[in-house]
């Protein structure tokens, strides 16, 4: 069972990563949301094989939303090329996201972390219900306040675009 | 060859750099937006690693956390997208 979460992890995760960069540098919108809908169903993929399947069913909603609605709604070209950003701040920003990656991946691979073993079942809503409801009330009510509001706030701005 | 919670930081990293290189390289107003997604599905990950893999005992907290930051990640998104509307609305 442990191998073949393993490679369901393995090609998920490649999906999602793929995906991302194909929003990240694709030349038109349609490969922008193409790889926004791959790193949503990525993640869902690389969720559902760490024991998170309700995180993973969310993630295919708010990400396959999120999708939708950027690729659709908001345009923009990428700079010209691959290798040939033209201003000075994108390739800063360029070499800062490296470097955060470099970061990252030291801590990861570097880090001494405590480690469990496998725990109960996939796809523990229930739990989640109870953490959401009780111990996290009030997190949940913030994200629920900030949804609602980014919910208004786009409602009023395509009332206006109509 | 097991799940580590390295492996599921390194995407989480992965995801994480992709969607900063993102609102760092793209051109366009509101072109950046599409990095929201990628952020939030990297925190995502990092958090549900965390739970699965070092917090036994409470299992579905990492669970529960990605899946706050998946639907902050979403709210982001749309008041991105109507700031970018009413924006080009001027």
């Amino acid at each position: 069972m442990d191998l073949v979460l393993t490679i369901v992890f393995l090609i998920c995760a490649i999906l999602a990563v793929a995906g991302a960069l194909g929003a990240s540098l694709g030349p038109s919108a349609s490969w922008r949301q193409l790889g926004l809908l791959a790193v949503a169903v990525g993640t869902a993929g690389v969720l559902a094989s760490l024991s998170a399947g309700f995180a993973a069913l969310v993630a295919v909603v708010c990400l396959g939303a999120s999708a939708v609605l950027l690729s659709a709604g908001v345009t923009g070209a990428p700079r010209g090329g691959i290798f040939n950003g033209s201003t000075v701040s994108g390739q800063a920003g360029a070499v800062a996201a490296a470097l955060l990656l470099l970061v990252l991946l030291v801590v990861a691979v570097r880090g001494t972390f405590a480690a469990g073993g496998s725990i109960g079942p996939g796809f523990d809503a229930a739990a989640v219900g109870r953490a959401f409801f009780t111990r996290d009330a009030l997190a949940l009510e913030a994200v629920g306040a900030m949804l609602t509001v980014a919910l208004a706030a786009g409602a009023m701005a395509r009332r206006r675009r109509l | 060859m097991t799940l580590t919670f390295s492996a599921a930081l390194v995407v989480g990293a992965l995801l994480l750099a992709c969607g900063m290189f993102t609102a760092a390289w793209r051109r366009g107003p509101g072109a950046g937006l599409a990095a929201l997604p990628m952020l939030a599905a990297g925190a995502a990950i990092s958090a549900a690693g965390a739970g699965r893999f070092a917090a036994p005992r409470d299992a579905g907290t990492g669970q529960e956390l990605a899946a706050l930051i998946l639907v902050a990640g979403l709210a982001a998104a749309i008041l991105g997208a109507a700031w970018f509307h009413k924006g080009e609305a001027r």
